[in-house]
């Protein structure tokens, strides 16, 4: 009986092993056949260079205007995670709300249904309009565009608890905390993560969204900024940045599921 | 697994220099600003002195590495003298013309070049496509969406010459010969029925409300940078394209055209409007240029004659019948509901404009106030020329 | 055996508790006395009573859908009764699970993927607050998984997982237990090798067992009682003693006393079925 569970194990690790080798290649890959790509993309197409400046350029801008490009992206950081932090405030909130008032849910559906599917620009524009240049549109707009897959995830999550386990605690006299903690959380938690994957990257898009309708600082202002000064090579050095965080940010809730779920994959020799 | 928490240390050391970055950048920023206003208060004369000699410096710089010459010319703008006819058409040139604005009563001379058939009589067929808040007509010119641009703040043509990224685009004719672009408030100190004589200063926006258009904050950079307003100390806002907040309070002044929102004001009963000329403070551009690529000035110079001079034909009717145009301007002007005396307001005020002070005919320009409007965005950090930083 | 050396909870001094008759004064643990349950228009028990003895092992077999799990929950107090009405010591189900007197194992293992055998073992501990007579390491141990403490469920066997389950449901030495079909997923072979664990594993305490299973022989086995419900409504069709010494082996199955035995509750769980139809 010991041993087919020993071997089961050992082949699910070593596929592991295997495809995080291939995971990796892959991003080494995207590296490196980016500029490739891009200078093909160049000669292919002959666009010019106020279209699409050569990388070398680009490479060029990041570097001689870091220190422009790394406080604007401190302040598109600061907005995307305080907002992705409410959100997620929230978001788990009206979650374990729903899980143990049910009428919550009945009510709240709806509304979040419209709120999620309300063209963001609309409310956004009237945020900007209201409030100015302050983080407070740029962190509502974020909260708007991440919180709901996490609502959607987490609720899933919370009543995908294994009803045997349920029954278990109830037999065993348990306190709702100690369900909930025990439970309810451990299951909901691998729903919780891949809502991260969405949303997490999703903070950082929606923070540059906003503050390229209107801001004075951060990514998205230096977008419209360059644009408007017809700095090509610096849009894409944004543009590039941007995409980095966005990776950078599934990167680091990939490292954390890995983190999380490591008990999956453990060594057994 | 250790190398994957290797290369995220890595990665969160890098985000940790990033944030760290962040530090010196603001005070970078903040010693001119600081250093503005001290200049400003302390050595008036001395600064103002120094202003000007540095200016000549730039102008003279730019005059040898970034003439005027080679961004704009008039020599495809028909004589002053010469005698509207039609031609004879083997063929008609279809082109579609990136408008400066919104389709409202600043197109006027497009419409009646239009609408009179002076298009149809040099063999153009063309389709006017509305500009405004957030599009760019000079870019989507370099990118070939539209033939012909005429572009609301003329100062945009070097910039996108002189990019890094640039764009080889020329300058052929302008509408207005001096900016009409203004900071317009209400007077509190004038009753409503008044007129104001009240004259503006850069000073006067410490502390206030400006609404401001998309990308136009680099007219607010200049005057901050030139007068040492520190830039935190006004607030500025989104504004749209109506005086709107204004009147409402909230905002104290909003970024407009002279010859547009102040006459929307009057309407509304409130004579009592107080603008801040950018024109007499130093920024004074020219206004509605028509640009074409380069490409199309080298190949097909016919093409752009045509068109300047079925413009400048429907400029002239523009001029001598301000009557008829405002007629037609109100059907053509499709977004924006405007009655006939308001566009007979506009033309009163935008005549001057038209018009200019110097000798030459209209739409004509000159590589002098071009070189000058260069050196003073040189100056205040508006355009980067790197021979005269 | 190693694990017969070691002493489990509460054994008495002659050493095997259990026994085809009983002792004329066990008090009674559960008594479910006239229970109906419906669920919407299904009615799932009619009118059961049944009193199980302190210490007793009470098999319930019959076709499928006649109401076993029914029971059981209620007992559990996972289920109320539509009428009627079960007392688990003298109190409500309710009650006795909140004096940690009830432990419960189901066909499916009731165990959290992300903790160890023995996290999932000492959960019941953390949760109860109460310590058994073994700690959970030890338990596991004498459950033979003492390789196995620190392996996660999904590294572990069906009947591995099985056995842990028990070892949560029975850690904190509950005089109650309520066993669900725990070896219904398990091949022939591990289920024959799981039952007869079980069997040695009960032998030296002194629960009272609620059994719930599809397997004659399996009842047969390890039953003081068999007690065999009919289906739709489910009832009590018959309650067999099962007249076999303890303990009981494997050895025991081919005897001749035990395949009689096998017959009659055979012969009375066939009539049952003939009823339900
Ligand atoms: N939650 C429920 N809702 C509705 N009906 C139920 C519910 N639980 C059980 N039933 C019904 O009650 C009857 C008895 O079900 P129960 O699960 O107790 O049967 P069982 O004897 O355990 O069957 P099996 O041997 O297949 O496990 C069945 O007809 C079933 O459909
Ligand atoms: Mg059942």
């Amino acid at each position: 009986m010991a041993l087919p569970g020993k071997a089961v194990v050992f082949v699910d690790l070593a596929n592991d092993r295997t495809k995080r080798m291939s995971d990796r290649l892959a991003y080494l890959i995207m590296i490196v056949s980016v500029p490739i790509l891009w200078v093909l993309a160049k000669l292919i197409t002959g666009f010019p260079d106020f279209l699409l400046p050569p990388p070398d350029m680009v490479a060029d801008v990041l570097w001689t205007e870091r220190e422009l490009l790394a406080s604007h992206t401190w302040t598109t950081i600061v907005e995307a995670l305080t907002g992705y932090a409410v959100a997620n405030a929230i978001a788990i909130a009206l979650s374990i709300s729903f899980l143990y008032l049910p009428w919550m849910e009945s009510l709240a559906l709806p509304w979040t249904v419209i709120i999620k599917n309300v063209p963001f620009v609309t409310i956004a524009s009237i945020l900007i309009i209201i409030l100015g240049d302050t983080p407070l549109p740029k962190i509502i707009i974020v909260v708007l565009i991440t919180f709901f897959p996490i609502l959607a995830n987490v609720t899933k999550g919370l009543k995908s608890a294994d009803p045997v386990l349920l029954d278990r605690m109830q037999t065993l006299d348990s306190s709702q905390w100690e369900v909930f903690t025990k439970v309810r959380w451990p299951s909901a938690l691998p729903y919780y993560i891949a809502a991260h994957e969405i949303a997490f990257t999703g903070s950082i898009i929606g923070a540059v969204v906003a503050e390229w309708l209107f801001a004075r600082k951060g990514l998205g202002y230096l977008i419209v900024q360059s644009m408007s000064q017809y700095r090509a090579d610096r849009v894409w050095a944004v543009t590039i940045v941007a995409s980095a965080l966005a990776v950078g940010a599934y990167l680091l809730v990939k490292a954390i599921e890995k983190y999380l779920f490591r008990w999956q994959v453990q060594d057994l020799t | 697994m250790n190398r994957i928490t290797v290369s995220l240390l890595v990665f969160a050391a890098l985000a940790l220099a990033l944030s760290a970055c962040v530090a010196p950048a603001p005070a970078a920023q903040e010693e001119p600003a600081e250093a503005a206003p001290m200049a400003a208060e302390e050595a008036g004369e001395m600064s103002e002195n120094d202003s000007e000699a540095e200016f000549e410096r730039i102008l003279a710089c730019v005059e040898e590495n970034f003439p005027a010459e080679s961004y704009f010319t008039n020599e495809l703008l028909p004589a002053a003298s010469a005698a509207w006819e039609p031609m004879e058409c083997a063929g008609v040139d279809t082109i579609k013309v990136g408008m400066p604005w919104v389709l409202n009563d600043e197109e006027a001379p497009w419409y009646n070049a239009i609408e009179l058939g002076y298009f149809a009589d040099v063999c153009l067929e063309v389709e006017l496509v509305a500009g405004g808040p957030g599009v760019d007509h000079l870019q989507t010119l370099a990118g070939g969406a539209v033939d012909i641009a005429v572009v609301a703040g003329g100062s945009r043509v070097p910039s996108i010459v002189s990019s890094p990224t640039p764009a080889d685009v020329v300058a052929v004719g302008t509408f207005l010969k001096h900016s009409p672009y203004i900071w317009l408030g209400l007077d509190p100190d004038t009753p409503q029925d008044q007129r104001s004589d009240k004259v503006l200063t850069p000073q006067d926006f410490i502390g206030a409300r400006v609404g401001i258009q998309g990308n136009d904050d680099y007219l607010f950079s200049f005057m901050a940078n030139k007068y040492g307003i520190p830039e935190d100390e006004v607030e500025l806002m989104e504004a749209g394209f109506t005086p709107d907040p204004v009147l409402m309070g909230a905002m104290d002044y909003i970024g407009a055209w002279i010859v547009n929102q102040p006459r929307l004001l009057e309407e509304k009963g409130f004579m009592n409007w107080v603008a801040f000329r950018f024109s007499d403070w130093g920024w004074d551009g020219y206004g509605d240029v028509t640009v074409v690529r380069r490409e199309t000035f080298e190949e097909n110079p016919d093409l752009v004659r045509r068109f300047l001079a079925a413009q400048t034909q429907g400029l002239n009717y523009l001029l001598e019948n301000p009557d008829e145009s405002a007629e037609i301007a109100v059907v053509y002007g499709v977004d924006a509901q405007l009655t006939k005396e308001q566009a007979l307001r506009r033309f009163e005020l935008q005549e001057a404009l038209v018009v200019g002070s110097d000798d030459l005919p209209v739409s004509h320009m000159s590589a002098e106030r071009w070189n000058m409007q260069v050196a003073s965005m040189v100056q205040y950090d508006q355009l980067q020329l790197e021979a005269c930083q | 055996m190693r694990r017969a050396e070691l002493p489990l909870r509460r054994v008495p001094s002659s050493g095997i508790r259990r026994s085809a008759s009983h002792p004329k004064d066990s008090q009674l643990t559960i008594e479910f006395s006239q229970v109906n349950k419906s669920f919407g228009g299904i009615e799932a028990l009619r009118e059961v009573s049944l009193t199980v003895k302190d210490g007793e092992f009470i098999t319930l077999i019959g076709p499928s859908g006649c109401g076993k799990t029914t029971m059981l929950r209620i007992a559990a107090g996972l289920e109320e009764p539509s009428g009627g009405e079960v007392r688990v010591n003298g109190d409500t189900p309710k009650n006795a699970c909140r004096q940690h007197q009830v432990g419960v194992a189901f066909q499916r293992p009731a165990l959290l993927a992300s903790r160890t055998a023995l996290r999932n073992v000492s959960m019941t501990l953390e949760i109860t607050g109460r310590d058994g007579a073994l700690s959970p390491d030890e338990l596991l141990t004498d459950f033979g998984l003492g390789e196995f403490h620190h392996h996660y469920p999904h590294q572990l066997s069906g009947g591995m997982k099985q056995r842990v389950n028990i070892a949560a449901a029975l850690v904190h030495d509950p005089a109650i237990l309520l066993l669900d079909e725990p070896f219904g997923a398990l091949d022939e072979l591990t289920r024959e090798a799981m039952g007869e664990w079980l069997g040695a594993v009960l032998s030296r305490s002194t629960k009272t067992v609620i059994f719930v299973t599809h397997s004659v022989e399996e009842a047969t086995i390890l039953s003081d009682r068999v007690v065999v419900l009919s289906a739709r409504p489910g009832r009590i069709a018959e309650i067999i003693e099962v007249g076999l010494p303890r303990p009981r082996s494997r050895a025991s199955r081919t005897d001749e006393d035990f395949l009689r035995e096998v017959a009659r509750v055979r012969t009375s769980l066939y009539r049952a079925v003939e009823l339900s139809n």
